[in-house]
Formats: structure tokens, C-alpha cells, sequence
């Protein structure tokens, strides 16, 4: 699968993945911040706080803090610990009702990261799998 | 006053409103994990706007470098922080306060 011009396509396209996940994550986190803006200065509040388990598909100590980091960054998720063996995040979130499908709104944003930094991106394989199995 | 003056202070009054709702969130939300997750978000993007804001100001690649380290540093250690105080909250104990669903972290510390 990876040929020796295998290796030029991902060298030209790392670059803009890397930017265009920049935009991304920076439109993600302006679209968090109004909402929990808009959340603190209306007297309704739609708070439903929870720590989730997310069993991750990062490997390396980098990919690693970079998620704990931007999942942090994020406005209304913040990393609450970090567990190597197997690599799990333990995540609280304020708008999370439900545990599955906080994981699923995190898992998006770990497969986006994934695609960007490493250098041949990630395959559909490791991008449909649902992390590590647990011990 | 040019297009660059009026951005710059866009950028500058959106900072601080940021900043501002950030402190009444602080005093509004009901537990200490919400209150910190307004208080180093909202802030570090506040933040960032005024940066930009004051390069608007005073555009110029020296001062581009500066505010880009500024703005690197920031991005960086403000989640480093979040988390060392959010991981001391849950290791005293700390609820999660009214209308929490799950703690998953506190069931597997349990187990150990």
C-alpha cells in the first residue's frame, strides 16, 4: 500500500492538513465558547454535567497531550486524567447527558487530529475501530 | 480611523466581554468543575483576542513573533493548568454538583 510514491502524496498534503485542522479546531472552539457564553448569560441553563471514559487511538506520548490539551481547550470539555496503559482519557463534560454519545462528539475530534498529524493520515481501518479493547 | 483601527478594537472589546462573562460564570455556575472549565477557556480566548487586537494596534513582524510566542504559550499552559486543578478537585473528592448523570473516573478508581 505504501509504495515509494506512496510517500510524496502525504508529503504535500501533510502541510494543508495540518492548517486545515487548525481552522477547524478554531472554529469548533469559537462555536463552544458561544454556546457556553450564551448558557452563563441566560437564566436557563442546559448543564448536564458528566465524566466519561474515552478509550483513545493515539499511541505516542505527542498524540497524547495534544488531545488531553485540545480537548481542554475545548470550552465545555476538560481533560480530568490521563491513564497510559491502555491509553485512555478520563473527560468531563458540561453538556453531556449521555456518555455514548459524548464519546462519539470526542471520537470525532480524535480522528480529525489523527488525519492531520500523522504523516500518512489515518486508514479507515484505525479510523472505524473503536480504540483499545478494554483490560 | 482606518479598517485596522476599527478591527483592533472589535478585537479588543470582544476579548474583554469574553473575560467578563468568564467572571460571571464563575459566580453563576453551580460546581467547581463548570466554573473552572468557563474560567480557562473563556479567558484563554479572551486573552487572545486583546493580543491580536494590540498587534492590530501596532502591526509589524517583530511585534507579529511576539504575539504569536504570546499566544503559543498561552494555548499551551492554560489547558496544562485546567487539568492540574480539575484532577486535584476530583482527587479531594469534589461532586459534581445538581443534574450530574455519570462519573466514570470514580467508578474505575474504585475498582483499584
Amino acid at each position: 500500500m505504501r509504495t515509494a510514491r506512496g510517500a510524496l502524496v502525504p508529503a504535500l498534503t501533510w502541510p494543508v492538513r495540518l492548517v486545515w485542522f487548525a481552522l477547524y479546531f478554531a472554529r469548533e472552539m469559537i462555536t463552544a465558547n458561544a454556546a457556553l457564553t450564551w448558557d452563563i448569560l441566560t437564566p436557563s441553563s442546559r448543564l448536564a454535567p458528566g465524566i466519561a471514559r474515552f478509550p483513545l487511538r493515539c499511541r505516542t506520548r505527542f498524540e497524547i497531550a495534544l488531545l488531553a490539551n485540545l480537548i481542554s481547550l475545548t470550552p465545555g470539555t476538560l481533560t480530568l486524567a490521563v491513564r497510559r496503559e491502555p491509553p485512555t482519557l478520563y473527560v468531563h463534560g458540561m453538556y453531556a447527558p449521555d456518555p455514548d454519545r459524548f464519546r462519539e462528539r470526542l471520537r470525532a475530534l480524535e480522528s480529525r487530529m489523527l488525519a492531520a498529524v500523522r504523516f500518512h493520515g489515518i486508514d479507515a481501518e484505525a479510523a472505524e475501530g473503536g480504540g483499545h479493547e478494554r483490560a | 480611523m482606518n479598517a485596522l483601527e476599527a478591527m483592533s478594537w472589535a478585537c479588543m472589546g470582544l476579548g474583554v466581554w469574553l473575560i467578563a462573562v468568564a467572571a460571571v460564570g464563575y459566580v453563576r455556575l453551580p460546581d467547581p468543575y463548570s466554573r473552572l472549565n468557563a474560567v480557562t477557556k473563556a479567558s484563554a480566548l479572551g486573552l487572545v483576542l486583546v493580543l491580536v487586537g494590540a498587534w492590530m494596534a501596532e502591526p509589524g513582524w517583530l511585534e507579529a513573533v511576539e504575539v504569536l510566542l504570546a499566544i503559543w504559550l498561552l494555548l499551551t499552559t492554560a489547558p496544562v493548568g485546567g487539568y492540574a486543578i480539575g484532577r486535584a478537585l476530583h482527587r479531594s473528592g469534589v461532586p459534581l454538583g445538581p443534574r450530574a448523570g455519570y462519573d466514570e473516573l470514580h467508578e474505575d478508581r474504585r475498582g483499584e
